[in-house]
């Protein structure tokens, strides 16, 4: 990451809480989130034109690899803006109702660890542990469960990966 | 009591000295591809060890990691003990690649003892006997008339079958462009249905596929699989008879002396086995029996070459 | 006619209880590695690549084609139970295959599923035998032009695929082509957006981008919205109800278009399954009298796709014969099967070992009937999936995704792709942007450049107009882009005659 790309995308951040309060203070809130949407696409399609631009062109061929990528990210810029208009306007409904976030964002975070936990605790202990802690938070108590789902989990991923189609699971740095 | 210690301790050394002295292999050796199944190289790793199993009782699994042009495969034998049990089944291209993607040379390919070449393959010009411009004089003359808009086709921009075409248009005098596919076979087809005019491959591309003809193979003498194929030397085309694409094996750097030699051993059991041999010389192509020394020369050779050359048309800098 | 005496000769090769074990052990490997996200078809023909050196090769490859067959059908299965495509080719089954699982009708996806693969899979069959030589000869007409021009229809299909929403729909599928740029660029060798990372030097793994696209936005979609505890209440409702015969025949003009396009999209290597399916979805969408019902659970969205994807294997096994060339990545791997058995695909196959390619037609068409008797009896099997009460069903969608991720290229970096397009495809729902629109621009990004850069450097821009075929399918483009604007034209000055008449 470049200082130029780390200067670009705090002007990104910027930007987006300026748009984001702008929405909240012109009686725009029950749309809040299709602004910050669209905006972030803007601002995703403006960031692949500008690293396009830094692509090399290499004298062996007649193309250049940037077009059309430019291409494609200039037209998500066009249409995220008409986007932008169109929320701006009211032409859309309304945000949904936010539901259970607190357990998406639980959830991500589960994940998350389990990924990193594969590094450390092996393949079968990190999403075994994933398991319970999910089956916890949808709600599921019930010890036999908590304790058979990932049991009978690793059981299969050994058979069938480890055994059957011999593609080797991560094996931890600390821990099987 | 000090007798039984004795005893016991002996006991201890000789054991133990026989488990060091456990001969290489003693578990299943991983061959890592960097082609999808069915690819060239893991058509050719599954045959190798095929006819080894003649040979040796060792255990091997063959694997593919495939990706970003065998660098991922590369990565994944690096990451591993250097034991001798994950061995990487690399071609010339790969190497390319290393160069073309400008990685470490150091890491990428002199992280590696190239314990293993296996063959030498001849680069070739194919054409098509259903297009008017078939010929090495046709080709030549076309590329005049179309004035530097002829078109070759291969599978890939920047490779080692694009650097042999621009090393044929510099010897020749000619001018051209290339045109990359998704794969050889779809580039092979590009010829035939006439939207290019050569496309540069391997001899062992025709096996098989009608319609197509040889029209300058880089070898010293005309091959015997292919007896109307002319040389380069022939058609004027001077210092393009060494023009060829190896496949080998290579371990990690710091295997133990064992393991690599017993690889040189069997690969030269191989060479001389009549079954992979019939294998391999119907297509043109020489079965070597190359071990460390001549592969690693000839893998010097190709790196200092290519970055002659890539620098030169500029694929690097 | 001789066709059918060397028919009859490739039957009898396949006499005996034998060839018979070794379809079925085919066919079975085919639908569960199909069903599993993260095995491809390919990988799963690779896997018995293997145990078929012992055998002879025609039996090699009859086993190796029984897997390719069958897998492609295996994708739907979790396509339509968890909206999680087995296979890339099993995309758009889900798209109306999971609406009929959510409304309790999970043995209408099934059994619709089955039925249109078996079918489409036997018209394809049909058309390989009888037409394989002229049809190659089509796939030499294709040109990169031609291949342009083909993925530009493919990219028309988005008008449909969003419903009313086409702004949201034009920024998902501008979203994926844009995402698909990522990687090295094909014409120069030049790594584009990579940040030197070398996973992502070809790019985003598809299918970790598809299972997150599908499986995980929909489960995180259900975390924020569902209640739990009602869970206990939907499971004594559901129905597994099969559809009738009846039922199935109302289909069978669906499953016929469908299996023709899919076997000739399967023909030009490089177009497989997956375009064919869309394009197949939208050509019935498009038919139909209720298009608006697509994506909701209409049973000739899953028999369209489901159809064209099982013909497209045939498809792809025509350029294989006939020029030696594979048509799709499974196809490439029987190449190197033949070439372990030291054969040559080619013409060649059919002049000197006329009897293999025969057998192999014959057994195309006897794994084709067994994959219709086990899918029958594993449907009743895996339809009980549907009964799992979801806050046990999620968190194993959750690993069967990270392993599935995991397995495309042993990448922990691919696991983080699937669940980061997970987390997009759950934002983006949320606010009304369709997530299939992504995936076309996935599928089919790599396809327009390369082929516009080719075709540019070819000819120039006027190759497009001048080369007759794809002057042709840009046309179709351009009438299927305009289609739903005119028809809409149309219908708006239909109801201002209306009004004026009625004042």
């Amino acid at each position: 990451m470049t200082k130029d790309l780390y200067f670009f995308l705090t002007v990104c951040v910027v930007l987006l809480f300026i748009v984001m309060l702008a929405s909240i203070r012109s009686g725009r809130k029950e749309r809040v989130g299709q602004v910050v949407v669209a905006f972030v696409l803007l601002e995703v399609a403006a960031l692949f034109i500008w690293m396009a631009y830094g692509l090399e062109i290499s004298p062996l061929m007649d193309s250049n690899p940037a077009t059309v990528p430019v291409g494609w990210a200039g037209a998500l810029a066009v249409f995220a803006v008409y986007q932008l208009i169109r929320v701006w306007r009211g032409e859309t409904p309304p945000d949904p109702k936010t539901g259970r976030i607190g357990k998406v964002l639980l959830t991500v975070v589960i994940v998350a660890a389990c990924i990193v936990g594969i590094e450390y605790a092996g393949f079968y202990i990190a999403t075994s542990g994933m398991i319970i802690l999910m089956l916890l938070l949808l709600g599921e108590y019930r010890v036999k469960v908590l304790v058979l789902s990932p049991l009978g989990w690793s059981l299969f991923a050994w058979l069938c990966f480890e055994k059957l189609l011999r593609l080797g699971l991560p094996v931890g740095k600390f821990w099987m | 009591m000090k007798k039984s210690l004795l005893f016991v301790a002996l006991c201890l050394v000789i054991l133990s000295a026989g488990a060091a002295l456990a001969a290489y292999p003693d578990k299943p050796i991983r061959v890592v591809n960097y082609a999808g199944p069915g690819g060239l190289m893991d058509v050719t790793s599954r045959k190798f060890i095929s006819v080894a199993q003649k040979y040796t009782n060792a255990v091997f699994v063959v694997e593919n990691k495939e990706g970003a042009g065998g660098l991922i495969g590369m990565q994944a034998v690096l990451e591993q003990p250097a034991d001798g049990y994950t061995v990487f089944a690399p071609t010339t291209s790969v190497v390319m690649k290393v160069l073309t993607s400008n990685k470490d040379i150091d890491e990428y390919v002199w992280g590696f003892e190239w314990v293993a070449m296996l063959m030498r393959d001849p680069e070739c010009l194919i054409g098509s006997d259903k297009n008017a411009v078939h010929t090495w004089a046709d080709v030549v003359k076309d590329a005049k008339e179309k004035n530097g808009a002829q078109l070759w086709t291969g599978p890939a921009a920047g490779g080692n079958d694009h650097l042999m075409a621009m090393k044929t248009w510099e010897v020749a005098g000619i001018k051209a462009k290339w045109i990359p596919y998704n794969s050889g076979p779809e580039a092979m087809l590009g010829v035939l249905s006439g939207q290019g005019v050569v496309y540069v491959g391997n001899p062992a591309d025709i096996g098989g596929r009608e319609g197509y003809n040889i029209i300058a193979v880089s070898s010293k003498e005309r091959l015997k699989s292919f007896p109307d194929a002319p040389t380069f030397g022939e058609l004027g085309l001077m210092g393009m008879d060494d023009e060829t694409m190896w496949r080998g094996f290579c371990v990690k750097k710091g295997t133990p002396e064992e393991a690599m030699v017993w690889w040189e051993d069997l690969l030269k059991k191989v060479a001389a086995d009549p079954d992979w041999r019939s294998f391999l010389e119907p297509d043109g192509i020489e079965v070597v029996d190359w071990g460390r020394d001549k592969f690693t020369e000839q893998v010097k050779k190709d790196v200092d070459d290519s970055l002659t050359y890539m620098k030169k048309y500029g694929i690097i800098k | 006619m001789e066709v059918f005496s060397h028919l009859y000769d490739g039957l009898a090769a396949l006499a005996g209880a034998r060839p018979f074990i070794i379809m079925v052990v085919g066919v079975i490997v085919g639908i569960l590695g199909g069903a599993m996200p993260g095995i491809s078809p390919s990988m799963a023909v690779a896997l018995l690549l293997p145990f078929t050196f012992g055998m002879t090769p025609t039996m090699g490859i009859v086993m190796l084609c029984a897997i390719y067959l069958a897998a492609n059908y295996g994708g739907s299965i979790t396509a339509v139970i968890i909206n999680t495509p087995g296979t890339p080719s099993a995309v758009v089954t889900a798209f109306d295959g999971y609406p009929l699982a959510q409304q309790g009708k999970a043995g209408w996806g099934l059994g619709i599923s089955l039925i249109a693969s078996v079918a489409g899979g036997f018209i394809g069959i049909a058309i390989l035998i009888l037409f394989a030589i002229p049809l190659a000869g089509l796939a030499l007409k294709f040109w990169p032009a031609e291949y342009f021009a083909l993925a530009l229809m493919g990219l028309t299909t988005v008008a449909s695929l969003g419903g009313g929403k086409w702004v949201e729909s034009f920024v998902a599928v501008l979203l994926g082509l844009l995402l698909n740029t990522i990687g090295m660029d094909h014409m120069t060798g030049t790594s584009r957006f990579t940040f030197d990372i070398i996973r992502l030097y070809d790019g985003f793994s598809f299918v970790p981008a598809l299972i997150g696209l599908f499986a995980i936005s929909e489960v995180l979609d259900n975390v924020e919205s569902f209640n739990f505890n009602m869970a206990k209440i939907e499971v004594a409702d559901l129905k597994s109800v099969w559809p009738t015969v009846k039922d199935y025949m109302k289909l069978k003009w669906t499953i016929a278009r469908a299996g023709i396009l899919g076997t000739v999209i399967g023909i030009f290597p490089g177009a497989g399954g997956t375009i064919a399916s869309f394009i197949a979805y939208d050509v019935e969408k498009r038919l139909s009298k209720e298009p608006e019902t697509f994506g909701r659970g209409n049973p000739h969205g899953v028999a369209a796709a489901e159809s064209a994807n099982s013909s497209s294997v045939s498809g792809a096994l025509v350029p294989l014969l006939a020029l030696g060339i594979p048509g799709s990545a499974s196809a490439a791997v029987l190449v190197g099967a033949l070439m372990i058995h030291e054969l040559r695909p080619g013409p060649e196959l059919f002049t000197r070992h006329p009897l293999l390619v025969y057998t192999l037609f014959s057994s195309l068409l006897v794994s084709n009937v067994i994959l219709l008797a086990l899918g029958a009896f594993g449907s009743r099997l895996w339809i009980k999936v549907s009964l799992i009460p979801k806050r046990i069903l999620y968190p194993f969608i959750f690993v069967f995704s990270m392993i599935g991720s995991y397995a495309v290229r042993s990448s922990l970096f691919d696991i983080g792709v699937c669940f980061g397009f997970g987390v997009l495809g759950w934002i983006l729902n949320r606010y009304r942007y369709p997530v299939s629109p992504i995936v076309l621009g996935l599928v089919l990004g790599a396809m327009l450049e390369t082929n516009l850069q080719m075709t540019l450097m070819m000819g120039g821009p006027s190759l497009f107009l001048t080369r007759p075929i794809s002057a042709l399918l840009l046309l179709l483009s351009v009438v299927l882009i305009a289609w739903p604007f005119i028809a809409d034209m149309k219908a708006r000055k239909k109801r201002q005659v209306q009004k004026s008449k009625g004042k």
